[in-house]
């Protein structure tokens, strides 16, 4: 096993993985920007090194200096949480060529499956269903039109490289194609340093649906089971659940037996995630392969009592997985609300400032992933997540109540979050029902900033 | 976009070194902002000098703190101890990373008065390598 390993993270993620570490006997090494020097990850390490300023491309995207820690530090193995260099191919290979081991997969296959439209290719030869659209990138606006015409309006226009909803264009009609598609390649080229984007077909109001997979290097892939991510703003989630209350148990078996063919194709090893989008008569069409751990993993771990972390872990030790099964059974139910540093009411604005006070949840099955703590700057130079709240129950009903009452307990000041939103979700009609799409957040805002004002108008009359 | 927004944006800016910040909306409406940053604010008073505090800044460098901007292994260039005379130019010392190994060089002359690592030290961002006194 590995005696010393750097996590080339920050935040929440980054003190997850240290936890499961610690557990193991493993010791940790932390880097932190100098925006981060007072960050409860660096607390809970063995040995923290500041790695540069607060911007992230001189920090946590160095790869020089986090090599260079790793180097001095006489770390074994890297763990590169999500986002920051998490699938960037190059990051994984020069990792595995100087020595150390990369806990995630195999460089080609963060490779493969980054560049979106060569994954869906791949998926379409072998009989995986994709959501119709280019087979390959669009350099020019004109080709991508025609395309755009052919699979029919409305279309999508995504960022190649992309992932998270950037450099993403939603286009209506013909006419608006080529200015949106200039637009998608400039956001494509900030946010990812490369500008190719792909075309494909809109699916209206379909559900967000992905199976967590696991690889090991031994030619073992299993499927534990999928998530609900179906509530998102800006095509970013909001608030997951497992398993789906849209996903009958036959179709989970079709989904999580698509998402090991996905996966055994590119002879996939360590967690990855399969996304797929799901209409209203159970088709169900490949998205995009996440070749890292995902910020929701917490309630499939509720969901199968495993710890992915330590899995990841072990699998990149070159350890078999050794699990009873081939697709997981899930127990209970398990919901993921992100508590993030934004104004709902301000379409979800980022609120950067210091958390005045920070009182979290507890109780039984209620699990809080946080870097976050009293008097804790929320930096505007990164994500806004404040604190992922997690609840179990045996069934959806009592996990949603579990989760009112974790929401009503959490109390932060000092910055707007997105609690309300949460409690409002959580106690709509459609929301219960189980029947909802993507448009959730769009249908339900209007009705939602009716209420919040109401609210406040009764709290100033009663001042 | 309400004042209160807007005076988030302008107060980030200020508190990253950005001079300008532009938003384009999905409905085309776009805002710019440029802050003048040769404009000193009016009661931003820890930023304020007295005129005779400004008056004795440059003057009153005695010393000198050398840090380092990458992570790696320091070495010396040539043995160092303290009162030694550096001149500007001279190379004091490398830090070696995973790809690079960077020249540490005296900006000013000086005479050394604290040596913060030994040779081999492991080094981060920010930290202090030695201080130098400057001539008066």
């Amino acid at each position: 096993m590995f005696s010393k390993i750097l996590v080339a993270n920050r935040g929440e993620i980054a003190v997850r993985i240290i936890r499961t570490c610690k557990r193991m006997g493993i010791k940790t090494v932390a880097v932190y920007s100098e925006a981060d020097k007072n960050a409860l990850h660096t607390r809970l390490a063995d040995e923290i090194y500041c790695i540069g300023p607060a911007r992230p491309d001189q920090s946590y995207l160095s790869i020089p200096n986090v090599l260079s820690v790793a180097e001095a530090a006489k770390c074994d193995a890297i763990h590169p949480g999500y986002g920051f260099l998490s699938e960037n191919p190059n990051f994984a290979e020069i990792v595995e060529k100087c020595g150390f081991t990369f806990i995630g997969p195999d460089f080609r296959a963060i490779e493969r499956m980054g560049q979106k439209s060569v994954a869906r290719e791949l998926m379409q030869k072998n009989n995986i269903p994709v959501v119709p659209g280019s087979p390959d990138s669009i350099e020019d606006a004109r080709e991508g039109l025609q395309i755009a015409k052919q699979v029919g309006f409305p279309v999508l226009i995504k960022a190649t490289s992309g992932g998270g909803g950037k450099g993403m264009r939603l286009v209506e009609k013909p006419e608006d194609f080529a200015s949106m598609f200039d637009m998608a390649k400039v956001e494509a080229q900030a946010s990812f340093g490369d500008s190719r984007v792909y075309i494909e077909k809109f699916i209206t109001n379909p559900r967000h649906i992905e199976v967590q997979i696991a690889g090991d290097t031994h030619g073992t892939v299993v499927a534990l089971g999928e998530r609900e991510c179906t509530i998102q703003r800006r095509h970013q989630k909001l608030l997951e659940e497992c398993p789906s209350p849209a996903v009958s148990p036959a179709l989970r078996k079709k989904l999580c037996e698509t998402a090991i063919r996905a996966a055994e194709l590119i002879n996939y090893y360590s967690l990855g995630t399969v996304e797929f989008l799901l209409d209203g008569n159970d088709n169900f069409y490949f998205m995009e392969m996440n070749t890292r751990l995902q910020v929701e993993h917490p309630i499939t771990e509720l969901a199968t009592g495993l710890d992915l972390v330590e899995m990841q872990i072990r699998i990149a030790n070159g350890e078999k997985l050794n699990l009873p099964y081939k697709i997981a059974d899930l127990k209970g139910w398990a919901i993921e609300c992100r508590i993030n540093a934004e104004s709902p009411l301000n379409s979800f604005a980022p609120y950067p400032g210091t958390l005045e006070t920070y009182i979290a949840p507890g109780g039984p099955w209620v699990r809080v992933d946080s870097s976050a703590y009293q008097e804790y700057e929320i930096a505007p130079e990164y994500d806004s997540m404040i604190a992922k709240l997690i609840v179990w129950g045996n069934n959806r009903e009592e996990a949603i109540n579990r989760m009112l009452t974790s929401l009503s307990e959490f109390t932060i000041k000092g910055v707007d979050t997105t609690i309300p939103f949460h409690e409002y979700t959580l106690n709509t009609d459609t929301f219960r029902s189980g029947n909802f799409n993507t448009s959730f957040v769009a249908q339900h805002m209007p009705d939602f900033l009716m209420k919040e004002h109401r609210k406040q108008d009764m709290e100033a009359a009663a001042e | 976009m309400n004042i209160q927004e807007l005076e988030v944006i302008c107060a980030a800016m200020k508190k990253h070194g950005y001079s300008s910040f532009e938003l384009t909306n999905r409905d085309k409406t776009s805002l710019k902002i440029k802050l003048d940053t040769t404009i000193k604010e009016v009661g931003a008073c820890e930023d304020f000098l007295a005129p005779e505090e400004f008056e004795q800044d440059e003057s009153e460098v005695t010393q000198v703190e050398i840090r380092c901007e990458k992570v790696g292994t320091f070495t010396f260039a040539n043995p160092l101890k303290v009162g030694d005379s550096i001149r500007k130019g001279e190379t004091l010392g490398y830090v070696k990373g995973i790809g690079f190994k960077d020249k540490i060089n005296c900006s000013l002359d000086g005479t050394i008065s604290k040596l913060a690592v030994k040779d081999g030290t492991v080094v981060d961002y920010g930290k202090l390598l030695m201080v130098v006194d400057l001539p008066h």
